[in-house]
């Protein structure tokens, strides 16, 4: 345990000054951003929870899987651009703890992230009231539903995440899970009517939205414990397996 | 003898391609062991096994006296250790660099500092890594490597890239790491000359076997050096020596003879030789190749860098 600690400070300090913090802050604010302007130029639903579930409809379904796809291709490529291989896994630390500890760092940042893009929405909505006094939205701000909603829609992205962390690190080069995350994006739009569609990793997490509880709860199911064992799994075989 | 390093029957191949053949390594504590062998003879596959990065097909690895597959953690945790590159974090500073190093091994971050002393880059740490030269990186990742005192160093081609000031500095960092470390230095490279300025022992690998492992010194047994003569009359030289069953080889108008004068009895010869009528025009002493001691070794050649 104490050197899973050990691993998990190591590999949030690898994140200083790191493109990943970029990365991690950019979809909340452009979230934010386009929520703000839609409501500004009239496009935006009246209420509240519409509005909030639209923006949530956004992340789930397109910016999650692409956030999640470059944060997982850059966390990897920390390592793979300086051979930084050589140097930790060549440590007394045992191979799958450091593997552990970047699945344990690559979900915290996701879950920050899924967490800023929750607050970014409402406070478009805050922050539109403000500027302009004539707008109008009706109920008042779904503070609880969007905290829960936004918690589903990360436990349902764990298998997609685990498929792009598994890959990422995996292939030493930054185009192959960046198309592995185009294709899923891709396929997503055509699967998304498909009965299928519920065990279609990529579209899990928009599964939360699905008006049939049914279908939400076999998402959230499939999404968080297909997401737990892939990461189990995929951190022992990247431990097992050679570094060149 | 205790030893730092010790492989029995090491074997490893890669898609039916033997890169390690039946390696038996046994590298002396306290000694600055040079591990030599041409491009591709299959050292840093060889460190990589050493250091658990490949799993080996078939043999054991012990370091400083633990089973490396058995006590991985045991094994690794007195080896300090670069392969290839210096595989530095770029968006860190020298000290975040130990900083983490310290982290993760649970080493108090003050070691990091002394580490950085000694390789004279307390000054630059506090600067990000993309702005260090390459031999600023050596010497980071050699800090790194020499946190906590390890028993052991494995260092896989330190010079690679480095200017002659940097090889300069980094080879006398090297020599001294056995008196201020007490460590014993795995040191592999592609130039014989690095190693004869190095090491206290070697070991010679080639296409994944070992030809040679004994102290510096046996390695020029296999292939000595010799004294070359420029000369006018080289069938003159090569007759005159064979009566004096000194066997000599002549190639145009070169005469080569095993170096085994002194300098005064250099001087005896030459003038020997002119007032004999014979002109020499040129004498050096050649020193063994790589490749020149692969012939010796094997009793067949190879393409070797030197």
């Amino acid at each position: 345990m104490i050197q899973l600690l050990r691993a998990l400070m190591a590999e949030g300090m690898k994140l200083n000054r790191s493109l990943v913090l970029l990365l991690a802050a950019a979809p909340p604010a452009m979230l934010g951003l386009m929520i703000l302007m839609v409501i500004l130029t009239g496009n935006s639903a009246d209420r509240w929870d519409q509005m909030a579930l639209s923006g949530a409809a956004i992340w789930a379904y397109l910016l999650m899987p692409l956030t999640v796809t470059a944060l997982t291709a850059l966390m990897a490529g920390i390592e793979h651009g300086c051979s930084g291989w050589t140097w930790s896994l060549a440590q007394p630390t045992p191979k799958v703890t450091v593997f552990l500890a970047k699945a344990l760092v690559t979900l915290g940042v996701t879950a920050l992230i899924t967490l800023g893009v929750g607050v970014s929405i409402l406070l478009a909505g805050h922050i539109a009231l403000l500027i302009d006094g004539s707008i109008v939205m009706e109920g008042a701000p779904p503070y609880a539903m969007m905290a829960d909603l936004m918690a589903k829609m990360w436990l349902a992205s764990l298998l997609m995440t685990a498929i792009q962390f598994t890959v990422a690190h995996a292939v030493s080069n930054f185009a192959t899970p960046v198309i592995v995350g185009i294709g899923g994006v891709f396929v997503s739009v055509v699967a998304t009517s498909s009965e299928y569609g519920v065990f279609f990793p990529w579209l899990l997490p928009v599964n939360m939205l699905a008006s049939s509880p049914e279908r939400a709860q076999q998402a959230l199911l499939t999404g968080s414990a297909g997401g737990v064992l892939l990461f189990a799994l995929a951190s022992i075989w990247l431990a097992r397996r050679d570094w060149r | 003898m205790p030893f730092a390093i010790q492989t029995h029957n090491l074997r490893r191949t890669f898609k039916g391609v033997t890169a390690v053949d039946r390696l038996d390594l046994s590298v002396p504590e306290g000694s600055v062991f040079g591990f030599l062998g041409p491009n591709g003879a299959g050292k840093t596959t060889s460190i990589r096994m050493l250091l658990g990065l490949i799993a080996p097909d078939d043999g054991d690895i012990h370091l400083n006296g633990h089973d490396l597959s058995r006590s991985r953690s045991e094994a690794l945790s007195g080896v300090g250790a670069i392969v290839e590159s210096p595989a530095l974090y770029p968006n860190l500073t020298g000290r975040e660099i130990l900083t983490l190093a310290a982290r993760l091994s649970g080493r108090p971050v003050k070691q990091g500092l002394e580490a950085l002393e000694r390789v004279s880059l307390k000054g630059a740490m506090d600067r990000k890594v993309s702005g260090y030269s390459l031999g600023m990186r050596q010497r980071l990742a050699l800090a790194r490597a020499m946190m906590g005192s390890p028993r052991l160093l494995i260092l896989d081609e330190p010079t690679n890239g480095l200017d002659p000031a940097g090889i300069a500095d980094m080879r006398a960092l090297i020599c001294s790491l056995p008196k201020t470390l007490g460590a014993t230095v795995f040191l592999s490279s592609h130039l014989l000359s690095e190693i004869e300025l190095m090491a206290t022992h070697c070991a010679l690998l080639d296409r994944g076997r070992l030809v040679f492992q004994d102290r510096l010194e046996k390695l020029s047994d296999a292939a000595p050096a010799r004294l070359v003569i420029e000369t006018d009359a080289p069938d003159a030289l090569v007759q005159r020596f064979a009566r004096q069953d000194i066997p000599a080889e002549r190639e145009q108008d070169l005469v080569r003879i095993p170096l085994s004068l002194s300098a005064q009895e250099r001087q005896d010869l030459v003038r020997a030789l002119v007032q004999e009528g014979i002109g020499v025009s040129g004498l050096r002493v050649e020193k063994p190749t790589l490749e020149s001691l692969f012939l010796g070794l094997t009793g067949e050649g190879r393409e070797a860098k030197t």
